[in-house]
């Protein structure tokens, strides 16, 4: 149940123009660029870490969508499929910055947890200053913890997508993603403390 | 039972675990209220994490970005080419004294040295590098040919024939015959007793020739004296040439300084910066003649047809001379044995000694000065069509190459970059193509590269025009859409930008001074995007898309 889901207030607007701009209807295509940049801007600059990466990377992300337009089919909600091509963009681009292919390289399962040292779920409402520290803890995470939580949370794809994305096995996927849930607890640990006291 | 590891709920919740694992775990949360509080703060982070993810209203917006402001950048640019300008005139027009004038790198003669020597320093290096690698990639190709041809036979055999024929026929033609031989040396001599029964292709500093070529002579080389016979034709290429002995067939010949003592059985094709042709030397054909400042003194056979700027003619003519000149002389000596035409800037370009011959008429057209083409109705008639037809192939080449046009300049370093890289494809494609086409022709056949790779440089340099041509359309597009900018949210805009930028763009090139500098800037801003965006998006690379 990720906002992702939620087109935000113009829903009506985009999804009427969405017919139109799989047939090649420019005008439409503009109405879903409005109703989505922002959020497509938002996931490229969390993963590429820059907001001028990410407009470089946001027009490109509508460029592609709009040449891919005609392939999507409604089987898979249209916000989801427009990050996923997000996000394999922006991956593609970190991947080259790295000059690696394995960036996402797989971790060992992690079934044995360290007793005692865990850091209890992140919770509470979530004031201003508290987002700022999410946000700054989620930049200081490495990208391969970032980038599934992101891919998760924010494009709200699914393990199965993550994992192509990753070229990872989806198995490997829920790990990171925990793995980060905990790195970014562990980050926060100080701050929630001196936020809640 | 006892409790789940937290992953599995974590997946749980990302509503990722298969049917089994999912009743599993629900039936455990039913009794175990420690896990369902467990979950229920994991679900909690979840939802605080998507919230702490998504953008503040205010920081929201994909910011419209503020590309370079182009306009003052273009101003700035202009500025700096009228200094440039200036500065290149007042160097040009500063009055050396005449002998050092070769000296100096933007006069004609300083251009034909610098020409000279860089074409010089690249056949004689230049090919001593190329021919190894070149060797090289023949037999690459030659091997990838007959690798292709083997795969062939096995699936369709009669197109694989055909391949094998050809190549055979190929191999046949690009055998170093008997009728062809190359020297390269410092000096190439061939003796005064020598006979060479080939067609001779020479580089060196020096070429001489004291003996007898049966077959043409093409030579590079910084010096070349002919003192012998040449039995064919005379291609030669080089700072200094000297034309003694004899050559029954052509001469063409580009240098700086070309001196014709001997004869020449059939035309002579001259293009230099100083000629002489001495009065004991003889053309027996048409002489065609492209010089800066020229002396005839010899005889030529039949018509006389001359670029220059200044020339005395002492020898004689044997039929017309038709004359495109600043200033000719006909000296006393002088005969023509039919009409003198000169088309000239002023009336006495033509001066004719009293005691020359004409036998026929002799006419002097001063070309009028020209208007100027801006007072001309066809001119803008011209303009504007040609700002369709550019338009209009920016039209085709948007709706088949769309990322072509995603180009922006944020920053100087962005715009540096660019024209530097446009720089490099302006300048190094033609270079390289040049050398490539004399190698592949020269040295190539002896080399067994098959002739249809000789096409390749003919196909680069067509490219390069293509590219060249259509770069406006880049630089076009970037200016228009700095001045219309597209609403905030909106993709840029296409057509009213491309004709704004264009319209401007071409009354660019039109400014005094600074038009010409201005283009030469389009250009390798234009080639730039060109490359650097099909660089970044159609060089193949792998890459998937998520759709």
């Amino acid at each position: 149940m990720s906002t992702a889901e939620r087109g935000g207030p113009d829903q009506a607007k985009w999804e009427a123009a969405l017919p139109r701009a799989r047939t090649g209807d420019a005008a439409a295509f503009a109405e879903i660029y409005r109703a989505f940049s922002r959020r497509v801007f938002g996931l490229c600059r969390h993963l590429l870490g820059s907001a001028e990466a990410a407009e470089d990377a946001t027009s490109e992300v509508f460029l592609r969508a709009q040449r891919a337009m005609n392939t999507y089919n409604s089987a898979l909600p249209f916000p989801r499929w427009l990050l996923s091509i997000a996000g394999n963009y922006c991956i593609d681009l970190l991947r080259r910055r790295r000059l690696e292919a394995r960036l996402f390289a797989p971790e060992e399962a992690d079934l044995a947890e360290p007793a005692g040292r865990a850091h209890s779920p992140l919770a509470g409402v979530l004031t201003e200053e508290k987002q700022r520290a999410v946000r700054a803890a989620l930049e200081a995470l490495p990208e391969r913890y970032r980038a599934p939580l992101l891919l998760r949370y924010y494009a709200d794809m699914s393990y199965e997508e993550i994992g192509a994305t990753l070229r990872l096995p989806r198995s490997q996927v829920a790990t990171l993603i925990f793995r980060a849930k905990k790195e970014l607890r562990r980050a926060l640990a100080p701050a929630e403390k001196e936020l809640l006291a | 039972m006892s409790c789940f590891p937290e992953l599995l709920y974590s997946t749980y919740l990302d509503a990722e675990l298969s049917a089994e694992e999912r009743r599993a775990v629900e039936s455990h949360l039913e009794d175990c209220p420690r896990c369902r509080a467990l979950v229920e703060s994991l679900r909690a982070e979840n939802r605080f994490l998507a919230a702490a993810l998504e953008e503040p209203e205010e920081v929201a917006a994909p910011a419209p970005t503020r590309p370079l402001d182009l306009v003052w950048t273009a101003v700035a640019v202009l500025a700096a080419a009228a200094g440039l300008q200036v500065a290149v005139n007042w160097v040009g027009g500063a009055s050396a004294p005449t002998g050092m004038e070769w000296l100096n790198p933007l006069s004609l003669s300083g251009q034909m040295n610098l020409l000279f020597g860089t074409l010089f320093y690249l056949v004689r290096e230049g090919a001593t590098m190329l021919v190894s690698s070149l060797t090289a990639i023949s037999i690459l190709v030659l091997g990838l040919l007959i690798v292709g041809a083997g795969l062939l036979l096995v699936r369709r055999r009669p197109t694989a024939l055909a391949v094998l024929v050809t190549l055979a026929v190929m191999l046949g033609l690009a055998q170093p015959g008997a009728a062809l031989e190359r020297r390269k040396a410092t000096n190439v001599i061939i003796a005064q007793n020598e006979t060479l029964d080939d067609t001779l292709v020479a580089f060196g500093e020096t070429v001489t020739v004291d003996g007898t070529v049966t077959g043409n002579l093409i030579a590079f080389a910084k010096r070349i004296v002919i003192n012998g016979t040449v039995k064919g034709d005379v291609l030669t290429f080089a700072e200094r040439v000297e034309m003694g002995g004899r050559v029954e067939g052509n001469v063409m010949s580009a240098s700086q300084f070309l001196t014709v003592r001997g004869q020449v059985m059939q035309s002579l094709h001259g293009f230099a910066n100083i000629m002489e042709v001495t009065p004991e030397s003889r053309v027996a054909g048409d002489g065609i003649l492209f010089v800066n400042v020229g002396q005839l003194n010899g005889n030529i056979g039949r018509d006389l047809v001359l670029m220059s700027s200044m020339t005395d003619l002492r020898g004689s003519v044997g039929r017309n001379v038709l004359a495109g000149v600043d200033r000719l002389t006909l000296l006393s000596s002088a005969r023509v044995g039919g009409d003198v035409k000169v088309y000239c800037k002023k009336k006495d370009a033509l001066h004719v000694d009293p005691g020359a011959t004409i036998t026929g008429k002799t006419e002097t057209v001063v070309a009028k000065p020209k208007e100027s083409r801006f007072a001309q109705p066809k001119f803008y008639g011209q303009q504007a069509l040609g700002i369709g037809i550019v338009f209009v192939v920016g039209w085709l080449l948007y709706w088949l190459f769309p990322a072509l046009f995603t180009a922006e300049l944020r920053t100087a370093g962005d715009a540096a970059k660019t024209v530097g890289v446009g720089f490099l494809g302006l300048v190094a494609t033609p270079i390289a193509a040049c050398v490539l086409g004399i190698v592949l022709i020269g040295i190539g056949a002896l080399a067994g590269v098959p002739l249809i790779a000789t096409l390749i440089p003919v196909l680069a340099i067509v490219v390069w025009l293509l590219a060249v041509y259509i770069s406006k359309i880049f630089v076009a597009l970037l200016f228009g859409r700095a001045l219309l900018r597209a609403p905030a949210g909106q993709p840029a805009r296409f057509a009213l930008p491309l004709l704004l930028g264009l319209v401007l763009v071409i009354v660019s090139f039109h400014l005094p001074y600074v038009g010409k500098l201005f283009h030469f800037l389009v250009w390798l801003l234009g080639l730039g995007i060109i490359l650097l965006q099909t660089y970044r998006h159609y060089w193949p690379r792998p890459t998937r898309t998520a759709a």
